[in-house]
């Protein structure tokens, strides 16, 4: 295992114990704002996604690089329960004509906030990455955290749409201009498996 | 010499080691290491914060809370002193500002990454009850004369995105902004906006 991915796993999870502390530098109140749009539960905003799905995947090969060549994957994805639908776990497996894809995500609902992360860990190295953390809005999830890629900070946003009972859509994209434009590179519309 | 200023500026150098290790390695693309690499092409942005170096008048407007709506601001007005670091592939500024309610006193350490083309921007508060945690640096660049610095943290324990902007910048005065967005960056609130005029003549070769 690389020693890297050690030391940033560490330091991950020291920011994550640091942001449990307040990051801005100016005086906090412990109890969150009562704007209306925080007063929401939002518990049970994915449970759309709890079953066994048939997934189709295209992946831009080359993010942020003008490229417009996809990969695309076809799979599965299982996602149980946990903490009684306050949290829940994902998993994905899926092939592509060269690449075989499995990964695994943690969702859990932060009844404080009001909002979700959404937690990824791709199994080439077995760790959990940044997570996005969001909400849904009128039927639409939106979660978005900054990570590197190929060494510069950009944002990241994922978003969950066209939710239906058996069917919905996932995609992630890429923005290197703070959100003013995004790059989608992954998109996933799930179907529902009949058993 | 106020002993949290040290802590703080330690801690900022701790966490400048550490951010020297991308601190985001878990690129969710496994495709990451295959993209292309920098071409070499961008503009080399270490002489951006230049305009910074020396001695600055400040006026401070800081929103009285965030988010909520609130339209009520605080002045503050003070000085800030800005030294190179590495000959100026970094800087230090020291922030000092009062109102009538509050003193402010800052610490912000600004350094370049040549290989992204990037700044990071660390920024420490005397009396943050986290001073000594590690800090998130805000990360971006300039463009056309404007510079707009990115990162993510959390606000009364939600988490939103936060905003610097530099504009407005001439050899005697600059604009900065902060802003906050709850909604990934479609909309934006301002709550902290300074201008500052130049003192003195500084030499910006000093060192």
């Amino acid at each position: 295992m690389n020693p890297l991915r050690r030391i940033g796993t560490y330091f991950l999870l020291c920011t994550l114990g640091y942001l449990s502390c307040p990051v801005p530098v100016f005086p906090q109140t412990a109890p969150a704002p009562a704007g209306p749009a925080l007063v929401r539960d939002g518990q049970h905003d994915f449970d759309f996604n709890f079953g066994s799905w048939k997934t189709h995947i295209l992946r831009l090969q080359h993010p942020l690089s003008g490229s417009a060549t996809w990969i695309e994957l076809n799979g599965t994805v299982v996602v149980r329960k946990v903490w009684d639908g306050r949290g829940q776990l994902e998993e994905i497996k899926a092939d592509g004509s060269t690449v075989h894809f499995e990964g695994l995500t943690l969702f859990l609902y932060n009844p404080e906030s009001h909002q979700w992360s959404q937690t990824f860990a791709n199994s080439n190295d077995g760790t959990m990455g940044q997570p996005a953390i969001g909400e849904f809005k009128n039927g639409r999830g939106e979660l978005f955290d900054q990570e590197s890629f190929n060494g510069r900070a950009i944002l990241v946003r994922g978003t969950w749409s066209d939710i239906t009972p058996d069917s919905h859509r996932f995609e992630q994209a890429f923005s290197d201009d703070g959100g003013k434009t995004w790059e989608p590179n992954f998109i996933a519309t799930l179907t529902r498996e009949k058993q | 010499m106020n002993l949290l200023r040290h802590i703080g500026t330690y801690f900022l150098l701790c966490t400048l080691g550490y951010s020297s290790q991308s601190f985001l390695v878990l690129s969710q693309t496994p495709t990451a290491a295959m993209a292309p690499q920098h071409t070499g092409t961008e503009p080399d942005g270490q002489h951006d914060f230049d305009f910074e170096i020396g001695t600055w008048k400040i006026h401070l407007s800081r929103l009285q809370d965030r988010l909520v709506g609130s339209k009520t601001w605080v002045e503050f007005d003070g000085t800030s002193v800005t030294r190179k670091v590495w000959n100026g592939r970094a800087n230090l500024e020291e922030f000092e500002t009062d109102s009538p309610t509050g003193h402010i006193e800052g610490l912000t350490l600004r350094v370049y990454n040549p290989q992204t083309h990037q700044w990071s921007i660390y920024w420490a508060n005397s009396k943050d009850p986290a001073l000594g945690q590690p800090i998130q640096p805000m990360v971006g660049e300039f463009k056309n004369g404007r510079g707009e610095f990115y990162d993510q943290e959390l606000w009364k324990g939600r988490s939103v995105y936060v905003r610097f902007i530099w504009s407005d910048i001439t050899p005697n005065s600059a604009h900065f902004e902060q802003s906050y967005s709850d909604d990934g960056g479609k909309t934006w609130e301002v709550n902290w906006i300074t201008n500052q005029t130049r003192v003195k003549d500084e030499s910006d070769k000093a060192h």
